[in-house]
């Protein structure tokens, strides 16, 4: 019933692989045009305790915003950080193709977590999801 | 199930099958037809003509040759893995193919879950493309309110998901910001295509593509025109007409042969011995999934009836019942 071959990464493993770093709080997939969150691991948007409520809303926010910017090459935004009190917001853009355009989203604590870090696991596993 | 006068809403037909953990689907018989395929009590994919499907996500937005597609589905129909056989020839990345799984199945169940329609469950049965990820009836249903009241927010009038796209040929502004998406819908705007068309067209899916085109609505770039003229557009306006009559109308109007079919997956028996879901809704208070916004929105059709609203209402639906009615002749 459920393919899971030797080396084929699912959601979960993805979500799961997030979750292993510093400091981190919570991690999720969101489909980013309609807000829907396809999958999500530990605390921040989809759980139900303690809830940034509106991190969709606030991915949202900003991609509308940073999708304009012009600094350096316009229209390919790699990731996006929010610096806030309570953490780092980072929203990794995914460059599937056409269909579907999701946002890794991860919430970092700011004494513990290492953003860099962050960023380059996003990295890793946002190839995971284009075709090989 | 209560023994309320109106006929169970789709999810509420769903919540005993899901409760009792077993694995079939859910075949809607009524326009505009869809099957909820269910997975040890979870739902695992939805689908219906009216919304888009992993298929059309993938082959119609260019992803996928539909070559690539078809090949799939004769090697791996009959077992259920029409998913696996894209993966293992490195078409797409599993999870692509799981993501776009939940994306359609949001896409399907925000058409179906509220409908009064007849269903029959069919234990055992599984989806084609091979069950990915399964989710919660709960967090379905709790998404479904969500888009509904995006939707609603963006802009209130639900006509405008079947009328024909029309951009502004002027504006009065110095410049404009749209999405990806939102540019799609504008450049592929024919002043004949419906929102539900152009998602089906561009292979997108139809929810975010009516809550683009409500939000283009909202800031001017685009107005409704005429009904839209195709099959899809029109059965979603005919299945809209139908339910809001049946919200309006006094209980006793139901249509007899809603009551009788709906009360058909609890009462059916059993092909296989899996648990009998039948005794379980009587025995213990099943409804342990909220449902707020079906009760609001009820009340509030029964307030506009009160009110004595009916004469703005009433025209509007007898137009779009005549407008389906004309089409399908």
């Amino acid at each position: 019933m459920f393919f899971r071959g030797a080396g084929v990464l699912d959601i979960d493993d993805c979500l799961h692989r997030l979750m292993a770093l510093q400091g981190v709080h919570g991690a999720s997939l969101i489909d980013f045009p309609s807000g829907s969150i396809i999958g999500a691991a530990g605390r921040g948007p989809g759980s139900r305790d303690d809830t940034p409520a509106d991190a969709v809303g606030m991915i949202h926010a900003t991609m509308q915003t940073a999708a304009f910017a012009t600094v350096g090459q316009p229209a390919h935004v790699e990731d996006i950080v929010i610096t806030a009190g309570n953490g780092y917001h980072v929203m990794r853009l995914l460059s599937t193709d056409v269909e579907a355009r999701m946002v890794l989203y991860v919430w970092l604590d700011r004494a513990v977590g290492n953003l860099v870090m962050a960023q380059r696991q996003l990295s890793v596993i946002a190839a995971q999801f284009s075709a090989n | 199930m209560s023994k309320s006068s109106r006929p169970p809403l789709l999810r509420e037909s769903l919540e005993p099958w899901c409760a009792a953990g077993v694995t079939g689907a859910l075949r809607i018989l009524d326009p505009p037809g869809g099957v909820v395929y269910v997975v040890d009590g979870r739902i695992a994919y939805a689908e219906t003509p009216v919304a888009s499907g992993v298929e059309r996500l993938l082959t119609a937005s260019g992803r996928l040759p539909a070559d690539a597609w078809r090949a799939a589905v004769t090697a791996g129909r009959a077992q259920h893995r029409i998913g696996p056989e894209l993966v293992d020839a490195g078409l797409v990345t599993q999870v692509e193919l799981e993501a776009l799984g939940v994306i359609a199945l949001y896409d399907a169940a925000f058409f179906l879950f509220d409908l009064m329609v007849s269903a029959h469950f069919e234990h055992r049965a599984r989806h084609p493309v091979g069950h990915l990820r399964t989710l919660d009836l709960r967090t379905v249903c709790q998404e479904v309110d969500r888009r509904k009241r995006l939707l609603a927010d963006a802009w209130p009038d639900a006509a405008i998901d079947t009328a024909a796209v029309l951009p502004q040929r002027r504006l009065r502004s110095q410049c404009v910001a749209l999405t990806a998406l939102q540019w799609e819908v504008v450049a592929n705007a024919d002043r004949r295509r419906s929102p539900i068309d152009l998602a089906r067209l561009l292979g997108r899916d139809t929810f975010t593509v009516m809550l683009e085109v409500r939000r283009m609505a909202r800031t001017g770039l685009v107005e409704p025109g005429r009904p839209g003229g195709s099959a899809a557009a029109e059965s979603v306006a005919t299945v809209r007409a139908r339910a809001a009559a049946g919200l309006t109308a006094p209980p006793a109007a139901q249509p007899g042969r809603h009551a009788k079919a709906v009360a058909e997956p609890i009462a059916e028996p059993a092909p296989d011995p899996p648990p009998e879901p039948a005794g379980e809704p009587a025995g213990e208070p099943p409804p342990h999934i909220p449902l707020p916004r079906r009760a609001v929105r009820q009340e509030s059709a029964r307030r506009t009836e009160l009110a004595g609203t009916p004469e703005t209402r009433v025209p509007e639906q007898i137009l779009t019942r005549l407008i389906a009615g004309l089409g399908a002749l």
